[in-house]
């Protein structure tokens, strides 16, 4: 009994091994395996349109989470972003896109990711995006971004830059405010 | 408003100050040899590649024989297992590798080592490991961090030559190593070790269980103990007996052994001593300089090493102790180093006469008439009293209050078919001592009974008390049948 | 006393009314580990599910999603290890039809809870309904955490605490909403390697040090991942007290 237990156990494994593409959630071509696209989850951006995360397919793109009241580390990262983007862009026609996801499904809206775009003079083309709390929950379970609303609403969360392919898989991450870029540059240069 | 110093006083300061500076010469150059590593331009990738094999304790792995850097991949499993802890008191050992302490790990100064965690994942609990040997954040604990069914990998240079310990260090980080999880890494200098005989890896800790010692079962992690700092095991490589009986460490006269000596804590310092012996050369605290000679006692931090050297002249069994006595005889930190071959006189003989002494001088013979109690009565009763007294002060020590003896280390008298077997034997053995191996009760015995020169008087009462107590059934011992025996 | 035991090993031996649920009234949280500046909060009133959730009641959830089934879930949502316990995508031994089901990710778990209209618990109100803020319980709970692989048994064998809840302690670990707030480093001695990940990087000063079971389990939750599984978590679900989940 036991033996039989074990042998349908390992013929499991087996065929589980083998078989690790999703059905499509959707219709049309599956996303690779981890694509945190497969979260599909609804967004609104600075200019209040409505964007699904299966709409981000089909480019490179740095991710990054953070909220906008935030008066100390989030300044920091944008403009690690912004210099990294830069770089980037610089050497490639392919440019890479850049999505801001807020991590204040509370406070966040539309108006106060635009006014943090414009008072940190971002790109117009960079995506901000706000939504509820599972949205923001489940987007950074999938990143593996730990992070947590404090009383006073102030936010602790990691800082980290993600760099995703065109399927939305991540293929990079640049953690802390203090590490060089060199590393992750030469990780996202390879995957262009 | 600060006032300033008058004129004159200003000036005898500040010449003492500039004077001051010129007597002092310059101050040496700071001697760092982590400094000359990290910044030497070893190209990393190009090192070549090995993979340390781990060996069990108290086996130490093999000296390094190469004289260039390399990079190592050290490989661990943590497993929280239950092992047998005393003889019938098991524990939940939380562990490297499997035992306590964990595998001895040994690179060379300079070497590169990529170091990976795995938490099997029937564990429960999340582990890491701190190596002192590591300078990085928390010594690798940042970069371990492992949930059970995960591995974690990190990489470090060895900067520093030395002896160290590592152990796990997650929270509540006192209980991670109270459960076992610790042992060492040596960093072998540059020009290595000198040669020697024997190498041998002893990693002492405590253990705070919810029973007391010796009782038996699967016995549980006692927070309030721990924190009190007052544990019921006190031992040498994880167990009771770990390092004694058949499992003692072994040389033959004349050899040099190297002991690598941890103490994993989590409370107690230890006094390491090694009964019978001299360390040639101290280690102490696992620096790289043999800083000490003609030890007899070395403090082992906790948290702490010391590497000892010595030659071992003569045959005979030598008792490893933490000399905080009572952690030795009651607790369990007693191991041994049997050491083999032609007994030599001319350094030691043992006893070599055995004879009566009667004091000169009626005065003094009658102070000491007075401060002898008077001659124990020949009745039963009265050798049981005198020979529970008799006990207490002689036998105690080794054989236990209760008779139970010593796992490994001394025979129990409780129950005991050995003594019991032979009234004679058992007369000759107080009077004169034993040496060699013995069956008690189906095990064996190794151990050394000196003779305690006990007057006859004084045998016959606690060869009584100890053939009619403990769950012996016998009958007196007469001071007639005591004085037959030579 | 003895009723208490007639009634649990009535419940070990016979079928269990799955599903049934306890209230927690509205209660105090106190953190064991405080933010800078955070005080006590309160939690509920909440239904929670009595039991941790059993194979059986997740084999009924697979059925109807077939896309999470261990042939076929998408490796963002939980790592090899998902269900390996089962002998296939909907097959397991009869024998632990009323075990806890583990080897379960905190996605799958959150579907699950979803699906019929529930969600995880919070750390907060987790805590509170194990009655682990009760020091009595803790030297109970750190004896079961120092045994590895202790076997698995039917749910609800075991007399519940003063909420009604039964195997909060001793049978598995269970995901919790929010646990990637357990924002503890890899090495919890210091705090100091924290400070450039994390922004207002939080110092944790726990309330009360000598609660090691409840140190022990936000070490365990600050080392996992969202699609991580394991032989010993599971999970069990609650419902907010106007029917819907939040």
């Amino acid at each position: 009994m036991k033996y039989l237990f074990l042998l349908t156990m390992i013929l499991g494994h087996v065929t589980f091994a083998h078989d690790k593409h999703t059905d499509s959630l959707k219709a049309g071509t599956p996303l690779g395996g981890t694509s945190i696209l497969q979260l599909d989850s609804s967004w609104k951006n600075q200019k209040g349109e409505s964007v699904k995360l299966t709409d981000l397919r089909g480019k490179n793109r740095f991710v990054v989470m953070l909220y906008t009241r935030c008066d100390t580390a989030c300044p920091l990262i944008v403009e690690d972003l912004k210099g990294i983007a830069t770089e980037i862009d610089s050497k490639n026609a392919d440019k890479v896109e850049v999505s801001i996801f807020s991590l204040d499904s509370l406070r966040e809206s539309p108006a106060s990711l635009l006014a943090f775009s414009k008072k940190r003079k971002l790109p117009s083309q960079w995506g901000l995006l706000t939504s509820d709390s599972d949205a923001v929950a489940e987007l950074a379970a999938a990143l593996g971004v730990r992070y947590k609303r404090l009383q006073n609403g102030d936010f602790i969360h990691s800082n980290v830059i993600y760099f995703l392919n065109k399927n939305g898989e991540v293929v990079a991450q640049k953690e802390g405010l203090k590490t060089p870029r060199t590393e992750f540059l030469k990780q996202v240069r390879k995957n262009l | 408003m600060k006032k300033t110093l008058p004129f004159p006083i200003a000036i005898i300061v500040m010449t003492l100050g500039l004077t001051s500076c010129f007597d002092r010469s310059t101050p040496e150059k700071w001697e760092s040899t982590s400094a000359k590593i990290a910044d030497d331009n070893v190209d990393i990738n190009s090192l070549p590649k090995e993979t340390f094999k781990l060996v069990p304790p108290p086996q130490a792995p093999p000296p390094i024989t190469r004289k260039t850097p390399a990079r190592v991949a050290i490989d661990v499993e943590v497993r929280e297992v239950i092992k047998q802890l005393s003889d019938g008191v098991d524990y939940t050992y939380w562990t490297f590798g499997g035992t306590v302490p964990g595998p001895m790990f040994r690179v060379r100064e300079g070497d590169y080592v990529d170091f990976t965690l795995a938490n099997h994942p029937s564990n429960k609990l999340p582990h890491n490991i701190d190596l002192h040997a590591v300078t990085g954040q928390g010594g690798g604990a940042e970069g371990s961090f492992t949930a059970p069914g995960h591995k974690s990998t990190f990489s470090f240079r060895a900067l520093n030559p030395g002896l160290f310990v590592y152990h796990c260090a997650t929270a509540p980080v006192g209980m991670h190593v109270g459960n076992g999880m610790y042992g060492l890494i040596l960093v072998e200098p540059k020009e290595g070790l000198p040669k020697v005989d024997h190498e041998y890896y002893v990693v002492q800790g405590e253990f705070y269980t919810k029973g007391k010692f010796g009782e038996r079962g699967l016995q549980s992690f006692d927070m309030e103990k721990a924190i009190r700092e007052q544990p019921e095991y006190v031992v040498f490589n994880g167990a009771v007996g770990a390092i004694a009986g058949d499992k003692s460490l072994t040389a033959s006269a004349g050899q040099t052994v190297r002991i690598f000596v941890g103490n994993g804590g989590p409370g107690l310092i230890s006094s390491f001593h090694v009964i019978g012996e001299i360390f040639d050369h101290v280690y102490q605290e696992g620096g790289s300089l043999p800083n000490q000679k003609n030890v007899q006692t070395t403090i082992v931090p906790a948290g702490g090493a010391a590497m000892v050297e010595l030659k071992v002249d003569i045959p005979g069994n030598l008792i490893l102790v933490d000399h905080s006595l009572f952690r030795a005889f009651n607790k369990g930190a007693i191991g041994m180093l049997k050491v083999d071959g032609k007994p030599n006189p001319r350094i030691y003989t043992g006893k070599t006469v055995d004879a009566i002494y009667l004091p000169e001088g009626q005065a003094i013979q009658a102070i000491s008439m007075d401060q002898k109690s008077a001659p124990a009565p020949t009745n039963f009763e009265g050798r049981m009293k005198a020979g529970a007294i008799v006990y207490n002060t002689n036998c105690a020590a080794c054989h236990q209050p209760n008779g139970q003896g010593i796992p490994d280390a001394f025979p129990p008298l409780a129950k005991s078919d050995f003594l019991m077997a032979d009234k004679n034997r058992s007369i000759k053995i107080v009077k004169n001592g034993l040496e060699g191996a013995i069956t008690v009760n189906g095990k064996t015995y190794s151990s050394v009974m000196p003779s305690l020169g006990l007057s006859d008087d004084d045998v016959a009462s606690v060869l009584t008390y100890v053939r009619n107590s403990f769950g012996n059934k016998g009958e007196a011992v007469t001071l007639d049948e005591v004085k037959r025996i030579k | 006393m003895n009723v208490a035991v007639i009634l649990s090993l009535l419940l070990a031996f016979s079928p269990i009314t799955f599903g049934a649920e306890a209230q927690l009234p509205e209660s105090i949280y106190s953190p064991q580990f405080r933010d800078p500046g955070e005080v006590d909060s309160s939690v509920g009133p909440l239904m929670i599910d009595k039991t941790p959730v059993t194979n059986q009641e997740f084999l009924a959830f697979i059925k109807a999603s077939p896309e999470y089934s261990r042939s076929k879930i998408a490796p963002l949502f939980a790592d090899s290890g998902y269900l390996t316990h089962w002998a296939g995508d909907t097959k397991f031994s009869k024998s632990e039809s009323h075990f806890p089901v583990t080897h379960v990710s905190w996605f799958v778990a959150r579907k699950f809870c979803a699906a019929q209209g529930k969600r995880l618990p919070t750390i907060a109100e987790w805590e509170v309904a194990s009655d682990a803020q009760n020091p009595a319980s803790d030297a109970k709970i750190l004896a079961w955490y120092s045994k590895p692989n202790a076997r698995l048994r039917n749910v609800g064998a075991r007399p519940a605490n003063k909420f009604g809840v039964m195997d909060m302690h001793g049978l598995v670990w269970e995901w919790v909403d929010n646990f990637s707030e357990s924002i503890m480093s890899g090495d919890s001695r210091g705090g100091s390697s924290t400070e450039s990940l994390y922004c207002a990087g939080a110092a944790l000063k726990a309330k009360d040090p000598k609660l090691y079971a409840t140190f022990m389990r936000f070490a365990f939750r600050s080392s996992l991942t969202a699609k991580y599984t394991s032989a010993n978590l599971g999970f069990r679900c609650v419902r907010d007290m106007n029917g819907d989940s939040k």
